[in-house]
């Protein structure tokens, strides 16, 4: 019997079927199309992906809201009543404000069922980032680790979570304030690509550019080859927007490059979707511990 | 209205005048956001929010307790964004401050009032100042209402918006980052607006109409704003180019460039003119780009006169060059051997490629020149044509390495429209499909076009 439950939320980019696999549930977000809200599911259950992707092309603006209050209430106080402790990770708190709004969801919560744990951790990253984290997790779960061991391991291995990402079009994190780096980096220019990653208080920060397309694949898989540990023990996880020929060509260069013991290519959900754009490939690996720290955003 | 007392019903007209005011004003409160994310959305989600706390209500309710109740139940449900949920808090301490009232006095109002700013300082894991939690606190900690007897809400409500005024035009001290881009905090921004529409209410100035305010008053930007003035200031790194046609100088500036060079006429400028450039600045480090074969030299002597150690000289030999190494610019990087590095990175892969037309007959490399018609060069001579396309075409098919570059960059000459250029632009996308191709107005005299082949 599980001793709690583990809850990530919707920018995990977590598949239905990765969610079931490790018994890991979640709080949706929202996004505004229009004026009208909808759920973030993470099954596409909403809008297909082709069609999510296929607005922002055509310039409609989508706006993500954080997880609501009552949406917490719900999915905390169920796992409650069943009598599990609750550990939730969260969305980076540089790119949501859900991990703030869950610290006081979860202290009501704790006053109203005394002796109960509701733990909350910051990801500092998100999409496979913080997937990984839910599932690291539930793997220590299983080793008969309680929930505050699990969240504090949680924390003290969140920065070797490397993210490496290139957007098709830095208008979109530009728009939402999600990408960190003086003005001046993005000028009027043409061909450049950035490569962004999540820094150590878990903003989006182009670290570097790269110039022109052909050379994108190569900067990510010597980017990977320079950060990773151990990549035998762990699977590479590569997300996209909707660029599943893209990140195929990314995996297969750094699998070539790197001896990872298997690869996972998914889709970016739609809050991520949203800040990043369409054509945006992350990859996530296990590496050294990430120490850079970007301007303020 | 019956400005002693506030009932259930009063309290429905406060609240719906609030949202009408801060509704109307809500793409100002979106270009202020900046903190704790920037993304222009601050004004949407409070108006939402309090509206959310609106259609719970029944307006006929004549308790203003069960009324603020009701309210604050709404606005808990639809609470968004960093300011929606601390504005949900805020209303909820509220409701709890006046929940056994039917109705409200002055003095019970602003112990309310304190009770909600509590509640939204606690609804934050780490309350930061200089935004609308100062807002809300400070509003009500003057010594006016401090030390006055309301008997009434009209002048109440007046120097409540008078503190949130004084303390929003504050929050840029308070939060460097509100500094930095000049403005005033959005959340307190927002919350002022609906304070104001409820005031109005008061008054019987109900708000019709769906009309919506853009302009930002210029009170809600700072003195010393970034967007009004540029000063001189002290610099790590600071780029001084030359470049000729007011269109390049302009572009060279825009991208960041502090002291562009004017080549004039015959784009030969004097060391002194470099030399007072790196006087102008503040920078540890100068980095020049001449942007001309010709220009190198004076720059590398204006560097020996002024400070060899702190002037970098990167030879770029055309604006095309220039232009490449600032694509590459990253302040961040810490040291000038980083930025330098990663500037002519690319360097050696630029080609740069021109049009323009030739003053007399000539057979030139090969090529058949005849006055007046259109001209492909790069260091050579690669094509000649009456028709500006097929001069183009044909210069870039002689082009011996075309098919390994990425990215073209076409700048325009002052004579070449918009039209022009987007139509040769659709005929060499057509033939190289792979090159990325992007314009820039240059406003060149001499030139129809200059190409950044990368």
């Amino acid at each position: 019997m599980a001793s709690f439950a583990i809850l990530t939320d919707s920018t995990s980019d977590m598949s239905p079927d990765l969610l079931e696999k490790y018994n890991i549930d979640y709080c949706p977000m929202n996004y505004t199309i229009d004026d009208k809200e909808y759920p973030a599911l993470l099954d596409w259950s909403v809008h297909t992906a082709k069609e999510f992707y296929d607005f922002m092309r055509q310039g409609i603006i989508i706006k993500t809201t954080q997880v609501p209050v009552p949406v917490f209430e719900k999915k905390f106080e169920e796992k409650l009543k069943q009598g599990l402790d609750v550990l939730y990770v969260a969305c980076s708190s540089a790119l949501s404000g859900s991990y703030a709004t869950s610290l006081n969801v979860a202290k009501d919560l704790m006053e109203k069922y005394p002796g109960r744990k509701v733990c909350c951790v910051d990801s500092l990253i998100s999409s496979f980032g913080e997937a990984n984290l839910a599932i690291v997790a539930f793997e220590e779960r299983n080793k008969g680790k309680d929930v505050d061991e699990v969240a504090s391991y949680l924390e003290s291995i969140r920065l070797t979570r490397n993210q490496f990402a290139t957007v098709e079009n830095l208008e979109y994190l530009k728009r939402c304030g999600r990408v960190s780096a003086t003005s001046a980096f993005f000028g009027n220019f043409f061909g450049i690509h950035p490569l962004i990653i999540s820094d150590k208080i878990g903003q989006n920060y182009a670290i570097r550019k790269i110039k022109g397309a052909k050379n994108v694949i190569p900067e990510l898989a010597a980017a990977v080859k320079e950060n990773v540990v151990n990549p035998e023990n762990q699977i590479l996880y590569i997300s996209h927007a909707d660029n599943a020929e893209q990140a195929i060509a990314v995996r297969d260069a750094i699998m070539e490059e790197v001896p990872f013991k298997d690869s996972h290519l998914g889709i970016i959900g739609p809050i991520v979707g949203a800040s990043v754009g369409p054509g945006t490939i992350s990859v996530y690996v296990i590496g050294k511990e990430v120490t850079v720290q970007g301007g303020v955003s | 209205m019956d400005a002693a007392v506030l009932t259930g019903e009063d309290l429905y007209s406060l609240f719906t005048n609030g949202y009408r005011n801060l509704k109307q004003n809500a793409s100002i409160v979106d270009a202020l956001n900046v903190f704790p994310i920037p993304d222009g959305d601050t004004g949407k989600n409070m108006s939402m929010t309090w509206l959310g706390g609106i259609e719970n209500t029944d307006k006929e309710e004549k308790s203003a307790g069960k009324m603020a109740r009701s309210f604050s139940k709404g606005t808990l449900l639809s609470a968004r964004g960093n300011s929606g949920v601390i504005l949900s808090q805020f209303v909820r301490g509220f409701s709890q401050g006046i929940k056994e009232l039917d109705e409200v006095t002055p003095p019970d109002f602003i112990l309310a009032m304190e009770n909600a700013s509590k509640k939204a300082y606690a609804a934050v894991a780490v309350p930061t100042e200089g935004t609308m939690l100062t807002v809300m606190r400070e509003c009500i900690e003057s010594s006016e209402i401090r030390n006055a007897e309301y008997t009434e809400f009209n002048s109440l409500f007046s120097d409540l918006i008078k503190g949130m005024k004084k303390s929003l035009l504050n929050t840029p001290n308070l939060l460097p980052c509100l500094a930095e881009a000049g403005v005033v905090d959005s959340g307190g921004a927002g919350l002022l607006y609906l304070f104001e529409g409820m005031s109005m209410a008061l008054q019987g100035k109900m708000i019709e109409g769906e009309e919506e305010n853009t302009e930002t008053p210029d009170e809600f930007f700072t003195p010393n704003s970034k967007r009004k003035v540029q000063q001189k200031k002290h610099v790590k790194y600071a780029i001084v180019a030359a470049a000729s046609g007011e269109g390049m100088i302009e572009y060279f500036k825009n991208e960041g460039v502090l002291a562009v060079i004017d080549g004039g006429q015959t784009n030969n400028p004097s060391a002194k003119e470099f030399v007072d450039a790196f006087y102008s600045l503040d920078a540890d480090h100068i980095i020049v780009l001449p942007n001309d074969g010709n220009i190198i030299l004076t720059a590398k002597q204006a560097a020996k006169i002024y400070n060899p150690e702190k002037v970098h000289v990167i030879e770029t030999k055309s604006m095309a060059e220039g232009y490449s190494a600032m694509s590459m610019v990253d302040y961040s990087l810490p040291t000038v051997e980083d930025l330098i590095h990663e500037m002519t990175h690319y360097l050696p892969n630029v080609t740069t490629a021109y049009i323009t037309t030739a003053t007399r007959d000539a057979n030139i490399n090969g090529v058949d020149v005849k006055e007046g018609a259109y001209v492909g060069l790069t260091d050579d001579i690669l094509s000649c044509d009456e028709d500006i396309t097929e001069a183009v075409l044909k210069m870039f098919d002689s082009l011996p390495d075309i098919d390994d570059k990425q990215v073209v960059t076409v700048f325009t000459g002052k004579d070449v429209t918009e039209e022009d250029a987007l139509a040769l632009g659709d005929v060499l996308q057509e033939k190289y499909p792979l090159l990325e191709f992007g314009y820039i107005r240059g406003n060149m005299d001499v030139y129809a076009y200059m190409f950044a082949i990368e």
